[in-house]
């Protein structure tokens, strides 16, 4: 980030700390696209990933008097997505709790191009039961070391350790059946 | 599965998670700002305010200012008095001045207001002016007699029935102009009349009397002025006193809350459209500044932390030269533009600071009751009403901005002000 940029958003968010509605409009359509990526994965419907958006940025803008300016914001932010989309998840948990894979892999019936993009992949995660699917994507995507992720689901980094295994067991039979049926579309194209 | 597999799985997705391409959708950020009106409702901005009012602003501005040019217009189209002469040699018709010189509605009184025709100063029946006109009963087979002597004639019923030179719109005598027997003019037309003599124009409206012997003083007219710039105006003088709230901003900030201004003005009037006044103006005022907006000396922060906020409280003096311009009369109504500078007087600063870090070592406030001078360092603008009440007193409403060239105060602040005084005004003298 530039100087300018630097400046731009230090400003924007003084004008948020200030309840400006134009700084929070800017600042909320300057990290739309970053912070929605990262709800996408979180979630299974863009509706919710925006209401989990949402919820992020409200914990933002009543917190952005709290953050350090001298500080980089991305991170912060991203922490905070972050961690909405694990509350998120948390709470849907006992709902889903008996969710199974082969549901979810099933279920799809969108058409699958010829080559991998954001929304494949996106697809693809989703594919997942939402408790691999958040292991996956904190471990996988984020970064995160199984200590930490077994700090912020509360569970134990075996449990965590084990989800990850899962998710990627089954990630692969998701890709294998995407490939398939990519091929077979290519076979009959 | 081995470990390059489960490398190129996690590339694979880690990778791909990066290339995203979201387009911001209006109707996400309408749902976030319902959210943000239920939890975080917005305080009251000022400058949101001023985004708000600004049409209303412009409205009160236009609707007096376009009625102005109308009247401008109107005037403009009425015949010089040249034309006027021209016309002395035809047979014009009741209706032909009366509908292109005076409105038939207009009465003698709100005549004498009216001092412009056609841009040149014609008639003007002001009480406190010169030349008398007095009618004459003594004659009653001859036309009114006035005199523009203007000498005050002992005998009020003196003959000078050939002083009367033209009548520009000529009267059935025995209609529209009464003299001999009944002490005046009158014209009993349904249309006014107006009379020429020399040097002078003289109007005499539908149902309305000049001249009555009982009330000579009420004859009162001026001469002719060729020149409009060499109209003589009798120079008044006013007192005032009122108060506005202080809306004090620095930079494009929110006010924290209203101060007071308590007004105490003089005014003098230096044409009929033209005054000067100045006063003194006490002034409390609450502001915030930004860190950026606030200019405290250097080497004032410790550790080289400046304050993130300051809220200041101010008392100070506001001695004000402005020069008022009246661009619409009408009745007792005016409309009005004023411009001008300020000098502050500060009595005392307050300074509370706010930071981004906290640490008790640094400084929280700062205070001082010693007087700093700032001369005319603020503009002043504003546009306002006058309602006049009688002849002597009238009501004033003033909205008005003050905005500053130079830094005021400790921290050097670009100060800005808005306000609206409401103002009771008492005219001096006659």
């Amino acid at each position: 980030m530039g100087p300018d940029q630097k400046l731009m958003l230090r400003n924007l968010i003084k004008g948020c700390i200030k309840n400006d509605r134009k700084s929070q409009r800017d600042l909320y359509q300057h990290f739309y696209a970053y912070s929605l990526s990262i709800c996408l994965r979180y979630s299974d419907s863009r509706d919710e990933a925006v209401e989990v958006l949402n919820e992020a940025f409200m914990k933002i803008f009543k917190n952005l008097k709290k953050f350090d300016l001298s500080k980089p914001f991305t991170p912060w932010l991203r922490k905070i997505l972050i961690n909405s989309c694990i509350n998120n998840f948390k709470r849907k948990r006992i709902i889903l709790m008996n969710d199974v894979l082969e549901e979810q892999v099933h279920s799809s019936s969108e058409d699958i191009l010829s080559h991998i993009s954001y929304n494949e992949i996106l697809e693809l995660i989703r594919k997942l039961s939402p408790g691999y699917r958040t292991v996956f994507n904190l471990y996988v995507i984020e970064g995160y070391k199984h200590e930490e992720i077994a700090a912020m689901l509360n569970i134990s980094v075996g449990t965590s350790k084990s989800n990850l295994a899962k998710a990627k067991k089954n990630m692969r039979i998701i890709l294998k059946e995407y490939f398939l049926e990519d091929y077979e579309r290519s076979k009959q194209g | 599965m081995n470990d390059q597999n489960k490398d190129s799985l996690e590339n694979f997705f880690k990778k791909g998670a990066q290339n995203y391409d979201i387009e911001f959708r209006e109707g996400d950020w309408e749902k976030m700002e319902a959210l943000l009106d239920s939890e975080m409702p917005v305080a009251f901005s000022f400058s949101t305010f001023l985004k708000k009012i600004w049409p209303l602003v412009a409205l009160l501005l236009v609707i007096p200012l376009g009625w102005y040019s109308f009247d401008r217009f109107s005037r403009d189209a009425i015949p010089d008095p040249g034309t006027l002469n021209q016309m002395d040699n035809m047979e014009a018709s009741p209706n032909t001045i009366s509908d292109r010189i005076l409105e038939p509605q207009n009465t003698l009184d709100q005549y004498q207001d009216s001092q412009s025709i056609a841009g040149q100063e014609i008639v003007s029946l002001d009480p406190g002016n010169t030349k008398e006109i007095e009618a004459d009963n003594s004659s009653s087979d001859k036309m009114p007699t006035i005199s523009t002597s203007g000498e005050m004639h002992e005998n009020k019923n003196v003959v000078h029935g050939n002083d009367i030179k033209e009548v520009i719109q000529e009267p059935e005598v025995s209609e529209g102009f009464i003299m001999a027997g009944s002490n005046e003019m009158r014209s009993t037309n349904s249309e006014p009349i107006i009379y020429k003599i020399p040097g002078m124009l003289i109007p005499v409206f539908p149902g309305s009397t000049v001249g009555s012997l009982e009330d000579p003083g009420r004859l009162k007219a001026r001469p002719v002025i060729d020149n409009p710039g060499n109209t003589r105006h009798k120079v008044s003088f006013s007192l005032g006193a009122g108060f506005s709230p202080d809306f004090s901003i620095v930079g494009l900030g929110n006010f924290v809350s209203p101060g007071v201004r308590w007004n105490f003005m003089a005014e003098t009037g230096v044409s009929r459209r033209f005054l000067i006044n100045t006063g003194i103006i006490w002034v409390k005022n609450k502001y915030e500044a930004s860190g950026e907006d606030y200019h405290a000396p250097p080497r004032y922060w410790k550790k080289g932390i400046a304050a993130d906020e300051a809220y200041g409280e101010c008392v100070m003096l506001d001695i004000p030269l402005n020069v008022r311009y009246n661009f619409l009369i009408t009745g007792r109504h005016q409309f009005f533009v004023s411009g001008g500078a300020s000098t502050y007087i500060l009595l005392k600063e307050d300074y509370y600071f706010e930071y981004d870090v906290e640490d008790p070592e640094l400084p929280q406030h700062w205070g001082t009751d010693k007087v700093s001078v700032y001369p005319f360092k603020i503009v002043n603008f504003s546009v306002g009403y006058q309602y006049q009440l009688g002849r002597k007193g009238a009501l004033q409403v003033e909205p008005f901005i003050k905005i500053p060239t130079a830094g005021v105060g400790w921290g050097e602040v670009d100060l800005q002000t808005l306000g609206i005084y409401f103002m009771y005004k008492y005219r001096l003298g006659r």
